[in-house]
């Protein structure tokens, strides 16, 4: 991995609020057709940082673990090995006291705010619920605390009395995201948060994010399969392919001067609303691989169209390497393009 | 230009234990030869229930406005007897569905589904409509289509599943092809190769296409006109280049502001404000009224109707009538 970015002052480094090492988490694969069972890594030796206040997004395909990352990084699922720091502190060693004072310092907002409410809770109660448990108010003031929470994520605080069903699906994300508001995180990670809502919603919704994450300085993993979505609100952005990262960079530096393929194809497979042609769409070929049989060598190299693309990719897996600065990459031309 | 399918007045409602629900209503377009004519709009705005209306496929809760038609080959669909029906179904209109999975058999194999469709429409025996599978299988790129045949749907990838599906839908040669979201349950790198697939079928076989999907940005580099869809209604339609250059009807306005772009980065999106009410709930005059910022007195009394909005559009909306009206933005 790379540590904190290296500091020439005579201060000693500033470590980054989030800083995750070697993580791997592994599942049983259950196959009819075999009497032992197989493992295989849905998250492979994945580590990265994200900055006080910063938003790191996470993109790649479905399966390629961004869920099963976002989980581990909270404790939401034990990750099989690896380190997860925040604010300095070993997450993976806190025991169950000290771990509960952490978990409500880190939140989780899910797709499917539907599923994430009780149906027959009021969403008032839903929101309050946490701040009782985490004894942070308690009757009235708890109370005032949901009113002004609703408040902030723009819902009228008489839409406390309402059930689930009772509001359109964005009522319903802003219900769970003041839910994890509630308990005063510092690091929410965001699971596809805007993907089940329709365009004119989700820009409210994306709005509203950015508007708490300035106000709150909050820090945020993005997760989502959009990468306009990830460009409009990520500071850094980081690309899983097969469990792995494999590129890794600034906003600007990742949509501006990609160097991985999957990352080019991945853009320029991105509609533009814009009619007017001129952008040359890179078309991939098959399928990604099936993470219970990772390729040998490069995982993306039976997809890959670099044109220096040769035998060592087929047996030789090229490390994440540095390439400029925070600009990490995992192919062995990525600084060979044409 | 000539209509392969023009529908009139189409209107479509269904009783609900809330009341009626306008699905879809006062709806006219034409599709013409060769052309692929983008149906956009948000969830709930009707964009299904106008295909499965073209199909006669609606529940049977549904009731369809009397007015309406629906002509194709020189005869209204919505009266055609059970036999010219099956016949429109086969060879003539076809549709792919928004979930590969879940519209295929997964009991069955993927190319004895396919041969199915053949039997069911044309008077050939199990030998030929296996063959006509197996061809049309490599028609939309499926290597080993041989061996695939005999593959189970949850044997292949969503984007396979895909092109299993139109490939069933191309079995009966038909003139016209519906696909509602065919790439929107798949990954961006297989949408880009669906829509490149459907974009090149279009064009060996002369096919003419109604796209069905809620992004303005997919579209965008695919049809040749959109027809914007919101409460039930079309609220706009023009040429692709003319509704992103200049859309006339505030909701069309507001989507395109609304998209992020990869291209463009911005501090803040230009949202809609609300919600899209439900189906039972429309507001009087104008539907998009209480949504729309240009919207004065007249928008939620009177209801605007469909009119021309300059050289081959048309949109619906009062500020054509009154364009001293629109705010600057
Ligand atoms: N509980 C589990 N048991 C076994 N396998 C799992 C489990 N959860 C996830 N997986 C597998 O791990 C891999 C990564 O899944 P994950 O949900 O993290 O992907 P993802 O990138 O979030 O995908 P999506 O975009 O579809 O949400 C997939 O192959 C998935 O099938
Ligand atoms: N069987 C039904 N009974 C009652 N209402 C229905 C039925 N089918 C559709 N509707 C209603 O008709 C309206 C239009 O639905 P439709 O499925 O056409 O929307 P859509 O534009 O295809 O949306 P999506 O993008 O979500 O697929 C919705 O308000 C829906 O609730
Ligand atoms: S390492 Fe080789 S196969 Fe992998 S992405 Fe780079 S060029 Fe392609
Ligand atoms: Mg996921
Ligand atoms: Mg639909």
């Amino acid at each position: 991995m790379t540590g904190p970015s290296i500091r020439s002052s005579a201060h000693p480094p500033i470590r980054p609020f989030i800083e995750v090492s070697g993580l791997t988490r592994e599942y049983a694969a259950e196959r009819a057709w075999l009497e032992r069972r197989v493992t295989f890594r849905a998250v492979n030796d994945v580590s990265l940082t994200i900055g006080r206040g910063e938003t790191l997004g996470l993109v790649g395909e479905s399966g390629s673990g961004k869920t099963t990352l976002g989980r581990c990084i909270i404790r939401l699922i034990e990750p099989t090995e690896g380190t997860i720091h925040m604010d300095g502190t070993d997450v993976r060693a806190l025991e169950s006291a000290t771990l509960r004072q952490f978990r409500r310092r880190m939140q989780i907002v899910f797709q499917d705010a539907t599923g994430a409410l009780n149906p027959r809770m009021r969403v008032g109660q839903a929101v309050k619920e946490p701040i009782e448990v985490h004894r942070l108010a308690r009757g009235a003031d708890a109370d005032a605390r949901v009113a002004t929470l609703f408040q902030e994520v723009g819902l009228d605080p008489s839409y406390r009395d309402r059930y689930p069903h009772e509001l359109s699906g964005g009522q319903r994300q802003r219900v769970v995201i003041a839910r994890a508001l509630s308990v005063e995180p510092e690091f929410i990670v965001l699971d596809e948060p805007v993907s089940a809502l329709d365009v004119s919603v989700q820009a409210q919704v994306l709005n509203l994010l950015g508007d708490l994450k300035r106000k709150r300085g909050l820090t945020y993993l993005f997760i989502a399969h959009d990468l306009a979505v990830v460009r409009h609100i990520a500071d850094h952005v980081a690309v899983m392919y097969l469990g792995r990262i494999v590129e890794t960079a600034p906003a600007a530096t990742l949509y501006g001067d990609p160097r991985h393929p999957y990352t080019r194809a991945l853009l320029s497979a991105v509609p533009v609303a814009d009619p007017k042609p001129g952008r040359a769409r890179i078309v991939l070929a098959g399928d990604p691989p099936s993470p219970l049989k990772p390729p040998p060598g490069c995982p993306f190299h039976q997809r890959c169209f670099h044109p220096k693309k040769n035998s060592r990719c087929a047996t030789e897996r090229p490390e994440l390497r540095v390439l400029d600065g925070a600009h990490r990459v995992a192919c062995h031309f990525a600084d060979e393009w044409p | 230009m000539t209509a392969v399918l023009s529908v009139r007045d189409l209107g479509v409602t269904f009783d609900t234990p809330r009341g009626p629900a306008r699905a879809v209503d006062g709806v006219s377009f034409d599709l013409h030869a060769g052309e692929t004519l983008a149906l956009v709009g948000e969830s709930g705005c009707g964009k299904t229930v106008t295909a499965l209306s073209i199909l006669r496929l609606l529940p049977d809760a549904a009731r369809v406005a009397p007015g309406a038609s629906i002509t194709y080959a020189g005869a209204d669909i919505l009266k055609l007897e059970a036999e010219p029906l099956r016949q429109v179904r086969g060879a003539g209109i076809a549709m792919v569905f928004q979930e590969p999975m879940t519209s295929l058999n997964p009991v069955l194999s993927v190319g004895w589904q396919i041969a199915e469709t053949v039997l069911a429409h044309k008077s050939v025996g199990r030998a030929t409509a296996d063959a006509r599978a197996i061809e049309v299988m490599k028609l939309v790129g499926i290597a080993d289509a041989e061996d695939r045949y005999r593959a189970y749907p949850h044997q292949l990838s969503g984007g396979l599943c895909q092109r299993v599906m139109i490939a069933m839908a191309l079995a009966c040669e038909p003139k016209v092809l519906i696909a509602d979201e065919p790439t929107t349950a798949l990954d961006v790198t297989i949408q880009a190769q669906i829509l490149e697939l459907l974009v090149d079928l279009k064009r060996r076989l002369g096919l003419s296409v109604l796209l069905i999907s809620h992004d303005l940005a997919l579209v965008s580099g695919v049809a040749d006109r959109i027809a914007v869809m919101y409460g039930g209604h079309i609220v706009e339609e023009a040429a692709t280049a003319d509704v992103f250059a200049k859309p006339v009807h505030p909701y069309t306005e507001g989507l395109l502001g609304a998209v992020p772009r990869i291209d463009r980065p911005e501090l803040r999106l230009a949202a809609i404000p609300g919600n899209v009410p439900p189906a039972t709930e429309w507001p009087a005059g104008c539907r998009f009224h209480p949504r729309c910022a240009h919207a004065w007195d007249r928008c939620s009394t009177g209801e605007p109707g469909l009119v021309a909005a300059g050289a081959n559009r048309t949109a619906r909306c009062w500020l054509i009538e009154e364009p001293g009206r629109r705010k600057s933005s």
